[in-house]
């Protein structure tokens, strides 16, 4: 595998991580009316 | 592996950074504004402000009675009472609209020349009944380009058979209303 591959698939991971964050930061609202009510 | 990322770590931590704005930017930039409160609108029945308006749809219009005019403001007072006096002309035609015909019964009559005829002072069936060709040729020429109507579609017989209510005749002459 060549260096350049590996080193997208690692940044293209560390993306994934920064979406998933971003998510539990303020995409997972557990107050919203849309679930609770 | 480790070593790759010990390395490139700038780059990792860069894409990390890149993964947490684009989540931001979906999460919080692009959320539609929650609706929160409820205040009423004001045309909701009941409200103040359609009440308000309500009441003053209701109230007589403004009374033409010539205000006093101090000496030192007589142009002024002129201009005020005459604004009063158009004031009340609107209001007495808005009446009159209220309490005329549809016009736009007659055939021929559409919604700009029904106020075009508002305007003239014309708001029931039977003043336009009681049309001779003089008055005719007096309205029609101020018509503008509706010129030649009142002849073409025949709104003094149309009138005359609206102004007695007189359904079935008119229907027999005219077509369906």
């Amino acid at each position: 595998m060549p260096i350049y591959l590996e080193i997208m698939v690692l940044a293209l991971a560390a993306y994934a991580i920064g979406l998933g964050l971003g998510w539990l930061l303020w995409g997972h609202d557990t107050s919203s009316a849309e679930g609770n009510d | 592996m480790p070593e790759l990322i010990e390395a490139y770590w700038p780059i990792l931590l860069v894409a990390l950074l890149i993964g947490l704005i684009v989540a931001w930017w979906i999460f919080v930039a692009t959320r539609r504004a929650k609706v929160s409160g409820d205040r009423r609108d004001v045309l909701d029945e009941g409200a103040d402000p359609a009440a308000r308006n309500q009441a003053l749809i209701d109230a007589p219009p403004a009374s033409t009675a010539q205000p006093v005019v101090a000496p030192g403001l007589a142009g002024a007072g002129t201009a005020v009472a005459a604004a009063t006096e158009e004031g009340a002309v609107k209001a007495n035609e808005a009446l009159a609209v209220a309490d005329g015909d549809d016009l736009t019964r007659i055939k021929g009559v559409g919604p700009k020349l029904r106020d075009m005829l508002i305007d003239l002072g014309v708001t029931q069936f039977s003043q336009i009944a009681e049309w001779s060709d003089a008055d005719i040729d007096r309205i029609d020429s101020q018509l503008g380009r509706f010129e030649g109507r009142i002849r073409r579609d025949d709104w003094v017989a149309q009138a005359q058979l609206l102004a007695a209510d007189d359904t079935e005749g008119y229907e027999k002459k005219f077509g369906r209303l």
